[in-house]
């Protein structure tokens, strides 16, 4: 019973990157004030379907229909100019600006050329009032919280009379109370009469908030189904092409001793701005400890204080009972430590082979009698790294820059899981990386403390870390709020206190 | 104070006034390609082809007005030329801009030669008119340092740099300009053209500059050699730089660079015993020193000297 025809309808959209066939004959439609979730894993093509929607890639093959009507969309210009807006997962704000100034741009001004930043203004408040997306517009964009610069991205979108909103994984930056108010708000808009489009890979938010969802793997359209007609399982079958068996690891209930201890750290970040202010807890042989919250609360500066990246300004890091603070970072790899950084593109060395760049940590490993590197065996060892990690690229002598952003991931992890270590400090291990990739990863990681190892977990993927951690600490503003056993945690209560909320249970701040 | 001295300083005032209007030409062309992204240090090359073709204009038509009007199009051919480099092919910009400064040095060398062939005494052009400005110019000391100058001496401090300043912070485009070089795809996905801004800006700032050696030419040298430029076209770099990207505070900072240069021409000829290399060190330390201490707040555009792609697989 097709009553309503479709609002949006992308036929046969095939795109190509270089060796890549992003989307292969794609057909996916939108109707008329729903909530149209498009699910799938990374990699599946969702962000680059709807970034041709909105003219920001040219499709290869392929037609666009808006209202029964031909579009030709070739930048984003045209899409805003037909009602079309689209939120970024990486927000598109300039940072210098204000609110109204990142909304005015352009723009066309009533006084063209000049400038009207108090007529904006103005028609934002307005906005946010009747959309429940409260702003301040004289606000600069940097000082803000990201959940509210999300806000922004919405209100630049409205204001310029979109009457479809793509929001490309939408939640990834929020908390789940964050994500809560985010669904309310976009129930609230669909009601006043706009379509949404929302890009996820989270299942249970398509199961709550749309009317419709596409999945969408490899470039192809599985199928279209209703929350209501689908179960959770049936959909990562269509993800993912099968069924897949989360692995819950048990955790071994004897407590190892203290592998590292961090004390009263304190540092700042790059700019001068405090970020760590007190941070303590202990990381025990045998156990992983997830560390949870928001981006930006000193997860990063905690990371590059232990490895001796950045100075500590007071505290100490001790590490396997030797202090570690402020040492140099041979020093402490010397130590038993390994590293997974949490950017994976800026720590590699781009013109180095792939072999090179995986012995990096341990090449004195590969010294032969006349004290050279020893190439043979090293090429050796990437080799087999390469096909264990199952890292695509033509050989192991390509330079590193050469792969996909993925691959590079797996040299790094590949780099990082292949020496022996002690502790091993991992940041956002598998962002990036298929279902697959990621259940070997975590099955990698596992194997590792069940060995003894002690590891340090720091992931925005709040699944993962209720998946993996023994342990689940909580950051907030440099300091870590609490430290919870996986079977006390849920969700809610870990996101609340991830946005600063103190639990006021002192059950549960003993148990540590 | 004496009148020796009041004199003095009128003199040294005047001479900081007409040598400033070079810097503050060039770096207003400059700030604004700057702050769209496009990181441009061809200055120096740019200004020695602007002053060789508006040389050859003045020698043969012996018209300043086509001389300026050579040095806009030479100008606009090489912010079109840098365009395609940088921007439509995206090299990167410094060596890009390394290369055509030393094209500008070499090139003005060659087609002095090709015009003129070998001179044992170069062909002199009339320098510019100055237009006294009735009663402005008879207040001490500022009127005749100030209100006794050639036409490009009141365009650049009372036009240039104010339209230049209001322009970039008060107008739809300057906020468009801004985005650019700050974050160039939060601007392209609200449909502002990165590309084309970016051609723009640096069309317009090869223009300044070629003006701004035209300007060099016709205001103070009167005949073209190859070194006439001297190092300038960097200085109205480090200007915008330490400047901060702002047009007022460049220009307090292009005057007062041209001031202790006047000053220590001067005192050169004054006091013999003053090493002369001190002396020429001294507008250099001031002006970064000034710079330094006075300028707090903005920051480097952060998207200046990247080239801009849209399409790439994740």
């Amino acid at each position: 019973m097709e009553k309503q025809k479709p609002f949006i309808e992308m036929q046969k959209i095939t795109k190509r990157f270089p060796g890549v066939l992003a989307l292969d004959h794609v057909n996916f439609d939108v109707r008329k004030g729903e909530i149209h979730a498009l699910l799938g894993e990374n990699g599946a093509g969702k962000t680059t379907l709807m970034n041709i929607l909105y003219g920001l890639y040219k499709p290869d093959e392929g037609e666009i229909y808006l209202e029964g009507k031909k579009a030709d969309i070739k930048s984003p210009k045209d899409a805003i100019n037909l009602g079309i807006g689209m939120v970024h997962q990486h927000l598109s704000l300039v940072p210098t600006f204000t609110v109204a100034e990142n909304i005015a741009l352009g723009l066309k001004s009533d006084k063209e050329p000049l400038l009207d930043l108090k007529k904006i203004e103005n028609r934002i408040t307005e906005l946010s009032k009747g959309f429940n997306l409260e702003v301040d517009p004289r606000a600069k964009v940097m000082d803000l919280p990201i959940g509210v610069q999300q806000r922004v991205e919405i209100l630049k979108a409205i204001y310029r009379g979109a009457k479809v909103l793509i929001l490309d994984e939408p939640t990834t930056v929020l908390t789940p109370p964050e994500t809560e108010v985010l669904f309310k708000n976009l129930k609230l808009m669909v009601k006043k009469g706009l379509t949404v489009v929302f890009i996820t890979h989270k299942l249970y938010e398509v199961l709550k908030v749309s009317d419709r969802i596409t999945v969408l793997r490899r470039g192809r359209v599985v199928g279209t189904t209703k929350p209501k007609e689908s179960r959770e399982k049936e959909l990562i079958k269509m993800m993912v092409g099968k069924e897949l068996i989360r692995v819950h690891p048990v955790r071994k209930t004897k407590t190892g001793k203290v592998i590292l201890e961090v004390k009263d750290l304190h540092a700042l970040d790059d700019r001068g701005a405090k970020m760590l202010s007190g941070c303590t807890f202990q990381l025990y042989e045998g156990e992983i400890l997830g560390v949870a919250g928001v981006a930006g609360n000193g997860q990063s500066e905690l990371v590059e204080v232990i490895m001796g990246l950045r100075k500590a300004t007071n505290g100490r890091v001790i590490i396997n009972g030797k202090d570690m603070t402020n040492k140099p970072v041979w020093e402490v790899l010397r130590a038993g430590v390994s590293y997974i950084p949490e950017d994976r593109v800026k720590n590699t060395a781009r013109g180095m082979s792939v072999a090179e760049n995986l012995v990096m940590y341990n090449f004195r490993s590969f010294i032969n009698k006349y004290n050279m590197l020893d190439y043979n065996s090293i090429k050796k060892h990437a080799r087999n790294l390469i096909d264990k990690f199952n890292i695509v690229t033509p050989n192991e002598t390509t330079p590193a820059g050469a792969l996909s952003g993925g691959n590079i991931q797996r040299t790094i992890l590949a780099r990082a899981l292949s020496i022996d270590f002690k502790m091993l400090i991992s940041c956002h291990p598998t962002v990036g990386l298929d279902v697959a990739s990621t259940a070997f990863i975590h099955n990698m990681l596992i194997k590792k403390r069940d060995e003894g190892a002690a590891i340090l977990l720091i992931s925005e993927d709040l699944d993962e870390i209720m998946e993996l951690s023994d342990r689940i600490a909580v950051m907030y503003k440099g300091k870590i709020v609490d430290i919870l056993p996986r079977g006390k945690a849920d969700k809610n209560k870990i996101g609340f206190m991830m946005m600063g909320a103190i639990p006021n249970s002192k059950k549960v701040t003993k148990r540590v | 104070m004496g009148d020796y001295w009041i004199e003095f300083i009128a003199v040294l005032l005047e001479m900081a006034f007409r040598l400033g209007v070079l810097y503050i030409v060039a770096a207003m062309g400059e700030v604004v390609t700057q702050r769209s992204g496009i990181f441009n240090i061809s200055i120096e090359g740019i200004m020695t082809l602007g002053a060789i073709t508006s040389y050859a204009a003045v020698v043969s038509t012996g018209s300043h007005l086509i001389g300026f009007v050579a040095a806009v199009v030479t100008g606009a051919l090489i912010g079109v030329l840098l365009g395609i480099l940088m921007i439509t092919l995206g090299m990167d910009q410094t060596l890009t801009g390394m290369l055509m400064w030393i094209f500008g040095i070499g090139m003005g060398a060659l087609l002095y030669r090709v015009f003129f062939g070998v001179r044992a005494v170069p062909i002199m052009i009339d320098t510019m008119d100055k237009i006294k400005i009735p009663v402005l110019s008879s207040i001490p000391i500022i009127g005749p340092s100030f209100f006794d100058q050639n036409l490009f001496v009141y365009l650049a401090y009372l036009l240039i740099m104010p339209l230049t300043y209001f322009v970039l912070f008060k107008t739809t485009h300057g906020l468009k300009i801004r985005a650019v070089g700050e974050n160039p795809r939060a601007a392209d996905v609200l449909g502002i053209n990165v590309g084309l801004t970016r051609y723009l800006t640096l069309i317009f700032a090869a223009i300044m500059q070629s003006v701004a050696g035209a300007y060099l030419l016709m205001a103070e040298t009167a005949v073209f050699t190859p070194g006439m430029i001297g190092g300038r076209g960097w200085i109205t770099l480090q200007l915008v730089m330490f400047g901060r990207w702002n047009p007022p505070l460049i220009l307090g900072g292009a005057v007062l660079f041209s001031f202790i240069e006047a000053l220590a021409y001067k005192v050169q000829l004054l006091y013999r015993m003053i090493p002369y290399q001190f002396l020429l060190m001294m507008p250099y330390i001031a002006t970064i020193v000034t710079l330094v201490l006075i300028s707090r707040g903005a920051v480097m555009p952060r998207m200046l000297g990247v080239p801009y792609k849209r399409e790439k697989s994740e």
